[in-house]
């Protein structure tokens, strides 16, 4: 994240000719100004001590995050989100919750994507609103109209369903750049629709945005991106209540791909051998990972399960069963 | 005549540490005594071994009163990976103070309004400062000082985690490796610590920073597109077993971390998930003291939280 630069709109007792100053002496970012000693300063500006000490207060009180007490934190609906399938649901002790960032990750085929659009038209449901970020083409209005239709013991009617579908947003985003400032203006620009109810955020899928880096010559700059996202991600979810659901592949552990002799260390493989993609970095990026499988029975349907790979309040390793039909996930 | 004859540097020393004040704040995690002022721990462990529940579990030992088995001090947590979660905060304190409550107090605990009071004064010693981005991380640190000052109770200060913005700091213009920026931010910790007579704990993930190969940090070595691991694997950190982790950190840092906490799972011998009855999953934390003190501690992770296995 690029550091906020010296401005003389930021203090009004910082002048057009202070900053000058500063930069001359390559001062140019409001963290270097509030590094450096007062003494130094005083040389640079000639403004007096107290004025420098008052600046600088302001600006690491403006900067710097908000300090509340846990009793004056804002409580956040503790209401769980529905995701539409009973057995997820039972899964997940109620639903998705609000502020909670979730990962669904397997092979392809598995059902993620088909899961994510049962969700997303159960939020639409219940009167809330979805956001679909689609990278890969694969979301469908005719599967959400399908879907739609079969949720409800009655059939919706025409204007309650034309109503539902508007309720989900879709926007198809296909470079990593443009994800993250996507994402950032969804978690500022939130304070001004507040009518939206956005509860549901889906990004389907990651990999397929950060396979574009694969041949680069170094990981800082996707890394870097993905810093970016998972903060921007967690600060709209934690700040306005929003459920995040992330779409990651699970892939094959390569055996003997360590480079140099460097023993790789150990990561947690699933049963297969498979762990999720994008890097030891992105491990610890959602609340809860849930790996979904699809394991071949002989003569019959393949059963899909969802398990539990991770969480901070669910417990690992728990596994339920769901069925793929034409009226989504069941 | 005096009892004991110490030399003049020792007695300087003593006095020049200021009080002998200890707080006791784990009796399982650090039985002999506890943490000085001044100390800095760093937690570390691979993910989903319970680190940010630790901290979580810390809190609540701060927080409580003590007629509950808590310290009644103040605490700020510095929160860059979302994990505060108030439920399971709540859990927590209702394990402890259900457990360890004083007689008086338990018999006055089946009205549920007393167990929600207490609760909720505990809460108002919990500072929680959350950060999204690297730069309001660095303007919260300078920003302590300000709140040291206005709140004086405050004694514990935890950071989960200082890896987050890593590779925000990492950019392609200006590299710079894993064990130099977490060597920065522990000495700015340590500072902070020893300045201002608190306690500081840290979590990081046990892989980072701890590559043994020089410069190899950011480049990959041209990975297929199933083998995500090869982007990950050439920075990422490589890890001799958890028992000699601690000790490949470099020299210099083991000056600033006074101790150290490794938290791992253990890796269960019965394939999981084929019977009916799933065994809880097993952890293992390691403890280095500053007096190079070492042992091992058991645990488990469930709904209230972590559960010590007496040894």
């Amino acid at each position: 994240m690029a550091a906020t630069q010296l401005t003389a709109d930021l203090h009004p007792l910082l002048s057009e000719y202070v900053i000058k100053k500063l930069q001359k002496n390559r001062l140019t970012t409001v963290y270097s100004f509030v590094k450096v000693e007062v003494e130094h300063l005083l040389k640079i500006t000639n403004l007096p001590a107290e004025t420098i000490v008052l600046i600088k207060n302001d600006l690491i009180e403006r900067f710097a995050g908000r300090c509340q007490t846990a009793q004056s934190y804002p409580l956040q609906s503790a209401n769980p989100l529905g995701t539409g399938v009973p057995s997820v649901d039972a899964l997940l002790q109620g639903g998705l919750l609000p502020g909670h960032i979730y990962e669904f990750c397997g092979e392809s085929g598995t059902g993620k994507t088909l899961l994510s659009l049962t969700i997303a038209a159960n939020v639409a449901l219940q009167r809330s609103a979805a956001y679909f970020i689609d990278t890969k083409c694969d979301f469908s209005g005719r599967k959400i109209q399908q879907i739609l239709d079969r949720e409800e013991t009655g059939k919706l009617s025409e204007q309650e369903l034309g109503h539902a579908m508007a309720r989900i947003r879709v926007e198809r985003i296909f470079s990593p750049e443009l994800l993250v400032q996507t994402v950032q203006e969804l978690a500022a620009r939130k304070h001004l629709e507040e009518e939206t109810h956005l509860k549901l955020l889906v990004i389907d899928s990651l990999p397929s945005l950060w396979y574009l880096y694969h041949d680069g010559n170094s990981s800082v700059e996707p890394l870097g991106l993905l810093t970016k996202l998972i903060c921007s991600l967690r600060k709209l979810a934690a700040q306005h209540g929003v459920a995040v659901v992330l779409i990651n592949l699970a892939v094959p552990m390569v055996e003997g791909a360590a480079n140099s002799g460097t023993v790789e260390s150990k990561r947690k493989v699933c049963q297969n051998g498979n762990y999720p993609a994008l890097g030891r970095y992105w491990e610890s990026g959602p609340g809860t990972r849930l790996l979904m499988s699809r394991e071949e029975q002989s003569g019959c349907v393949p059963r899909f399960t969802v398990q539990v790979w991770k969480s901070n309040y669910l417990r690992t390793g728990d596994k339920t069963v769901i069925r793929m039909t034409d009226a989504g996930v069941r | 005549m005096c009892e004991t004859i110490e030399s003049a540097f020792i007695t300087i020393s003593r006095l020049a540490s200021g009080t002998e004040l200890t707080y006791n704040l784990h009796p399982v995690l650090f039985p002999d005594g506890g943490l000085r002022p001044g100390e800095l721990v760093e937690i570390s462990g691979e993910s989903n071994t319970g680190k940010s529940l630790l901290c979580l579990e810390l809190i609540a030992r701060i927080i409580l009163p003590t007629n509950c088995g808590g310290l009644e001090l103040e605490v700020v947590l510095i929160d860059c990976e979302n994990s505060y979660s108030r439920p399971v905060l709540l859990q927590i304190m209702e394990k402890y103070i259900l457990n360890e409550a004083e007689p008086s107090l338990a018999s006055a605990l089946t009205d549920p309004g007393k167990m929600e009071s207490i609760k909720l004064a505990a809460l108002g010693r919990f500072h929680l400062i959350a950060c999204y981005s690297l730069e309001q991380f660095e303007f919260s640190l300078l920003a302590l000082p300000a709140l040291f000052a206005l709140q004086r109770d405050i004694t514990f200060v935890l950071v989960d985690s200082i890896t987050t913005f890593y590779w925000s700091k990492c950019t392609a213009r200006k590299l710079i490796r894993q064990d130099t920026y977490q060597r920065g931010h522990c000495k700015a910790l340590n500072r902070l610590a020893r300045k201002w007579k608190k306690v500081v704990l840290f979590t990081k993930p046990s892989h980072f920073g701890t590559r043994q190969g020089a410069g190899h940090d950011f480049e990959t070595t041209g990975p297929s597109l199933d083998g995500c691991t090869q982007v990950s694997s050439s920075f990422a950190g490589n890890l001799t077993p958890s028992l000699s982790g601690g000790m490949t950190s470099s020299s210099v840092e083991s000056s600033l971390i006074h101790h150290r906490i490794e938290l791992s799972e253990i890796d269960n011998p019965s394939p999981r998930g084929s019977g009916t009855e799933q065994d809880d999953q097993r952890f293992n934390a390691f403890v280095t003291l500053a007096d190079r003190q070492q042992y091992v501690r058991f645990y488990l992770i469930d709904s209230y939280g972590m559960s010590w296995i007496e040894a």
